[in-house]
């Protein structure tokens, strides 16, 4: 196996409120290798987006922080640039600027508001070029032009502003943008919920067009399963800051485990089948704030019993690589009460 | 009797703008049964919410009729249709703006009541809240919270007790679930159709969402620019695919499973400008069948078999249409 290119292991992240600590990030740990795709799919609330801010060292200051755990980048420890330690060190901030910029991309959910209105999307592009790389500005530029092309915008719309796009071709700027350094890891953060069905085909399909090409390690935040059975390798669910199930996507969509997985698959409205209700699961994620210390899931789960009240369930490894964070996995129940 | 609760005739509704007039509803006749649901599906700028809108009348048509309990609703004087408003109610999409932020749950509920002056004894209008509040599955303690504390799903359920307070008949449900998550959105499906079936309302309910809108419909309508494209029955819709517009729009749906995989039908472009439309079939600068004719004269809407309406010349070359 190769030397995965983001690793993170047993990451905490909270986020201090006047009302208290939430605890979004709990205890996370996940890798990815060179050329491969994870996603992780959740709800809103969930801390799929905190993982990512974390990443990118942009988490909301001074609240969000980074309690415990380790990232690793490509086999450089950059949890130092990323906690509040070393904030607004301004030397330390240039320097994780450079190695982020040159090796992550990131691609936000709304497209509307991650350009500038002020400048033109050829000088966004060619401006990360320049920054990362020491080149003149004509050589920025030409090579902006080609990036604008690749995501199939014609180069001659170089010198229009963000506002004469629709929704989809900004997508597709913003996308330029994160590849235009050819980053070895894309962290895409919901890419297309703001977009139309049709479009989205569009720019999933660029994506992985794209991926093929730069043979680059993807990150997919999303809350559509959709998405992830398109274009992801492995998968990760995450409930409350913590990912209940983890592995390939032949795993969770063939042989879903937990409870949490399996209500989400039941409650899609299915294209294929008719059904009369949709199997919701009652009440709401628990509170970051007040996290229980029994499993998070168990007010809503179906399948419970005393027995999770009592413990935070360990994550097991029930077949190889496909891990499950469930009282019913591991070994603490017998049998005679896991059936019931 | 007729069964019909809601019929529209050649209804349109044009803006001016600087560069001339934008067509965001072109032509759009249907009708409604009582207690059924009808799915307006199609992408964002189709004209859909405006058709909504429009048959409510929060804004008002350029011309065509909105037929509603035997009077042209479009056409009657503003206080004649005032008597008919509680009649006609609207769920909205985003539940945080259009709720007031600076009222409570119990106010925002209330508002419709006191206006309509319904239960004038404010006991027995309490009582009324609370009870609307038991059916949407809000729990009475958040009475007398505000919008802001309240998680999206929950915010909706206040969307719907406001709807529902003066007992209508028609609700136009307008993208009710899109901003909720998927257990979320589940739970308010499964609310919308329970209320269907105890009050024997009749939904029209917007979405760009094939899959929501299967789920709830009887029968479905797609857009495109402005003009119905496909009209049938829900299950003739998916089984029976006639307008390339709505097959594309199918096949651009992620499926949530490894086996069944669709063929994908990639548009090219996007959206084309609604205003100032030339005469001629609105889909063809992106349709892979377009063809001279396509450019030429618009398809019109045309029944071909059982109640299934579709606008496209090619339809009867495309598709075999002896098996619908």
């Amino acid at each position: 196996m190769s030397e995965p290119i983001l690793k993170i292991e047993n990451l905490v992240v909270h986020y201090e409120t006047r009302n208290g600590v939430a605890e979004a990030v709990n205890n996370i740990s996940f890798s990815v290798q060179p050329g491969e795709t994870l996603g992780l799919v959740g709800e809103t609330g969930a801390g799929k987006t905190t993982i990512a801010l974390t990443v990118m060292g942009l988490l909301p200051k001074p609240a969000g922080h980074i309690v415990q755990g380790k990232i690793e980048l490509d086999g450089e420890d950059i949890t130092r640039y990323a906690s509040r330690s070393h904030r607004n060190n301004v030397k330390e901030d240039k320097l994780f600027q450079h190695i982020r910029g040159e090796k992550v991309g990131m691609i936000f959910q709304d497209p509307m508001s991650a350009l500038n209105p002020v400048l033109t999307v050829g000088e966004q592009v060619a401006e990360v070029i320049r920054l990362h790389n020491k080149v003149s500005r004509a050589e920025a530029a030409k090579r902006a032009t080609e990036m604008i092309e690749l995501v199939g915008i014609p180069g001659t719309r170089f010198n229009n502003y963000p506002h004469e796009f629709s929704g989809g071709m900004k997508q597709r700027i913003i996308i330029a943008m994160a590849l235009a350094c050819n980053p070895k890891l894309l962290i895409a953060d919901e890419p297309t919920t703001a977009l139309d069905v049709t479009i989205q085909a569009q720019v999933l399909e660029l994506m992985r067009g794209l991926r093929e090409k730069f043979n680059t390690a993807m990150l997919m935040i999303t809350h559509d399963l959709g998405i992830v059975a398109e274009i992801c390798d492995k998968c990760a669910v995450i409930y409350a800051g913590e990912i209940v199930e983890y592995g390939s996507i032949e795993h969770i969509f063939n042989n879903p485990k937990h409870p949490y997985t399996l209500a989400l698959f039941a409650a899609l409205p299915n294209l294929d089948e008719d059904v009369d209700r949709l199997h919701s699961i009652e009440g709401l994620m628990a509170d970051p704030m007040d996290l229980p210390t029994h499993c998070t899931f168990y007010d809503r789960c179906h399948m419970r019993c005393d027995k999770c009240k009592e413990i935070d369930p360990k994550t097991v490894e029930i077949e190889p690589g496909h891990l499950v964070k469930c009282c019913l996995f591991t070994g603490d129940l017998d049998e005679k009460e896991a059936q019931t | 009797m007729s069964n019909t609760l809601l019929e529209v005739k050649n209804l349109k509704k044009y803006y001016p703008v600087p560069s001339g007039t934008l067509h965001a509803v072109d032509d759009v006749s249907f009708t409604l049964n009582k207690g059924e649901t009808l799915g307006i599906v199609g992408e964002s700028g189709c004209g859909k919410s405006t058709l909504g809108k429009t048959i409510l009348r929060l804004t008002n048509p350029t011309s065509g009729q909105v037929i509603y309990g035997g009077q042209d609703i479009a056409s009657i004087p503003d206080r004649e249709f005032v008597k008919l408003r509680p009649e006609l109610q609207m769920i909205f999409q985003d539940p945080m703006s259009s709720l007031n932020p600076r009222m409570s749950v119990k106010q925002q509920i209330e508002e419709p009541l006191l206006i309509y002056k319904k239960y004038p004894d404010r006991a027995e209008r309490e009582k009324k809240v609370l009870e609307l509040m038991d059916t949407v599955g809000l729990a009475r303690r958040y009475a007398e919270m505000y919008p802001h504390e309240l998680d999206g799903g929950r915010r909706q359920r206040i969307g719907i007790a406001r709807g529902l307070s003066l007992e209508p008949k028609l609700i136009v449900c307008d993208e009710p679930v899109s901003a909720l998550d998927v257990l979320i959105q589940a739970q308010i499906l499964n609310l919308l159709m329970d209320l269907q079936q105890e009050k024997g309302l009749t939904y029209m309910f917007i979405t760009h969402d094939l899959s929501v809108v299967k789920h709830i419909s009887n029968n479905i309508a797609v857009m495109y620019l402005g003009q119905i494209v496909e009209q049938c029955e829900t299950k003739r819709l998916f089984n029976h695919t006639l307008h390339p517009y709505t097959k594309a729009l199918l096949s651009a749906i992620p499926v949530p499973s490894l086996q069944k995989k669709r063929e994908r039908i990639l548009l090219k472009g996007e959206l084309t400008s609604p205003i100032n439309p030339k005469n001629c079939c609105r889909f063809a600068p992106r349709c892979i069948y377009a063809t001279e004719q396509c450019f030429g004269k618009a398809p019109e809407l045309k029944d071909v078999g059982n109640g299934h309406k579709v606008a496209c010349h090619r339809v009867a070359e495309l598709n075999d249409l002896s098996e619908t």
